[in-house]
C-alpha cells in the first residue's frame, strides 16, 4: 500500500513538475537548500550534459506578465541540437537550477510569423505559435561557457539537462476573449485578437547544477 | 440621527460595508499597479527589482488597473546609478535591463541617454563590454567608444562592436572596420559584413574589402 502511495505521489509530482526555468540569470536553490555548496571550481572541471527530450508533462511554453501586464513575455523551450557524446552520469545531488543572461538570437532563423491569434476550445493559433527564436550558432559556445561559469561558482561537477528558451514579448492586445482575466489571451473557451508591439527577444540557456556523489 | 436596528436595516448596513471593503480593495489594486514596487526594490539595491525595471512596457493604452503606470524614461533614469555599481554582476543585471528597455523605446535612449553605455564599453569585465556593444547595435546608435571597442583584446567585444557599427551604418568608422580585416577570426567576417551594410557595396570576402580599401 505504501509503495502504491509513493508511486502515486511520484506520478503526481511528475505531472506538476516541468522545466522550472528561471526568468532571469543566476541560480535558484529553491528546493535544494539542504545540499551544502562547495568551493568554486575551475571552468574546465565542469561537465555539460544536454537535455535529450522534454517529458510529456513538461511545460515548454510559458508566459509571464510584468509591470501591470505592460509587458508580457512569451517563452518557448527548445533542445540544443548537435548533441555531444553523452557519458553515463554518476549519481548526483542537485545544487541549483541555473540560467544565463540572454544571448543573441539567430537572425536568419528567428522570425515573427504573424501577430494574430485565434483559439476556440484550446485549438487554433495561440500567441506562442506566432514566433520562433533560435540561438545564434556563433554565440552558442559563449552561452554554454556562461552556464558553466555559474555552475563553477557553486562548486558543481556538471550542468545537466541543458536546454534553451527563446522568447518574444508584446505590450497590449486587441480582440476578444471569454474568460475571467482580461489580460489573458489563452482562454479555454474562445480568444482571438492581435498582439500589439510583438517583438522577438533573445535566448537563454538553462540547466541543473549538480555534484557527483 | 437614529439607526435602523431591524434585521433588514442590519443586512443593508452589512451589504454597504462589504461594498465599501470591495471598493477599497479594488482602488488599492489600482493604486498599487504602477510598477512602483519594482522601482522601490531597485532603489534598495534588490537585483529582482533591477531586473524587473527592464520589463516595463510602454503600451499606447495603459493596461487595466494601471492608471499611473511609470514610464520607460523613469526606468532608465532609475537604472543609471546601477550601471556604475561596484559589483560587476549588479552592473550586468542593470545593463541587461537597459538593453531590453532600449529595444522597446529606441528613440528615448537615442535622444535622452545617448552616452549611457559609454562607461560600460570601458568596463574591466568583457562580459559587460560585449553586451554594451550589443545594446548599441540593437539601438543602431554609434559612439566614439564603440569605434575604440573594435580594437578590444577580447574577440567577443570586438566582434560585437564591428557588428554594432554596421547596424548603425557609421560611415566615420570605415577606418576601424578596414583595420579589423587583419585581425583573427571571426573579426574579418564581421568587419566585411559591417562594411557591406555601411557602404552598400556587395563585396563578399575580407580580401575583396582589403583591395577596395587599398584603392581608396
Amino acid at each position: 500500500m505504501r509503495s502504491l502511495v509513493l508511486i502515486a505521489a511520484c506520478l503526481l509530482g511528475g505531472c506538476v513538475s516541468g522545466p522550472n526555468a528561471l526568468w532571469r540569470a543566476g541560480a535558484s536553490r529553491a528546493g535544494h537548500t539542504s545540499t551544502p555548496l562547495s568551493l568554486p571550481k575551475p571552468l574546465s572541471a565542469v561537465g555539460l550534459h544536454y537535455k535529450e527530450a522534454f517529458g510529456p508533462f513538461e511545460k515548454t511554453r510559458t508566459r509571464r506578465h510584468y509591470a501591470c501586464a505592460s509587458t508580457t513575455v512569451l517563452r518557448k523551450a527548445f533542445l540544443l541540437d548537435e548533441l555531444p557524446p553523452q557519458d553515463p552520469q554518476p549519481r548526483y545531488v542537485v545544487l541549483a537550477e541555473i540560467a544565463t543572461e540572454e544571448f543573441p538570437r539567430d537572425e536568419e532563423r528567428s522570425r515573427i510569423r504573424s501577430d494574430t491569434f485565434e483559439l476556440l476550445f484550446g485549438t487554433g493559433t495561440e500567441p506562442h505559435d506566432l514566433f520562433e527564436v533560435y540561438l545564434d550558432p556563433a554565440w552558442r559556445g559563449a552561452a554554454l561557457e556562461r552556464l558553466r561559469s555559474y555552475a563553477a561558482q557553486l562548486g558543481a561537477d556538471a550542468v545537466i539537462e541543458v536546454y534553451a528558451t527563446g522568447s518574444a514579448e508584446y505590450h497590449m492586445w486587441e480582440g476578444g476573449a471569454i474568460g475571467f482575466d482580461v489580460r489573458e489571451t489563452n482562454s479555454p473557451i474562445q480568444a482571438s485578437g492581435r498582439l500589439l508591439g510583438l517583438q522577438l527577444r533573445d535566448v537563454r540557456l538553462h540547466g541543473t547544477a549538480v555534484r557527483y556523489e | 440621527m437614529s439607526r435602523d436596528r431591524s434585521p433588514k436595516g442590519r443586512a443593508r448596513t452589512a451589504l454597504s460595508a462589504a461594498g465599501c471593503a470591495l471598493l477599497s480593495v479594488a482602488l488599492g489594486g489600482c493604486a498599487s499597479c504602477s510598477g512602483d514596487e519594482s522601482f522601490a526594490a531597485a532603489a534598495r539595491g534588490d537585483l529582482r527589482g533591477v531586473h524587473e525595471l527592464g520589463e516595463l512596457g510602454d503600451p499606447l493604452v495603459p493596461p487595466p488597473q494601471s492608471s499611473s503606470l511609470r514610464k520607460i524614461s523613469d526606468a532608465l533614469a532609475a537604472l543609471k546609478p546601477h550601471l556604475a555599481h561596484e559589483n560587476p554582476f549588479h552592473r550586468l543585471v542593470a545593463l541587461e535591463s537597459v538593453r531590453r528597455l532600449a529595444q522597446r523605446a529606441k528613440s528615448v535612449v537615442r535622444s535622452r541617454y545617448p552616452d549611457l553605455l559609454d562607461p560600460l564599453l570601458r568596463d574591466p569585465d568583457p562580459e559587460l563590454r560585449w553586451r554594451a556593444a550589443w545594446t548599441l547595435g540593437r539601438l543602431e546608435l554609434t559612439r566614439p567608444e564603440l569605434r575604440s571597442a573594435t580594437r578590444d583584446p577580447d574577440l567577443r567585444v570586438a566582434e560585437r562592436a564591428l557588428w554594432a557599427l554596421g547596424e548603425a551604418r557609421d560611415a566615420e568608422a570605415l577606418g576601424e572596420l578596414v583595420a579589423a580585416l587583419d585581425r583573427p577570426e571571426p573579426l574579418p567576417a564581421a568587419a566585411a559584413a559591417a562594411l557591406r551594410r555601411t557602404t552598400g557595396l556587395k563585396l563578399a570576402s575580407p580580401e575583396a574589402w582589403k583591395e577596395w580599401s587599398a584603392k581608396r
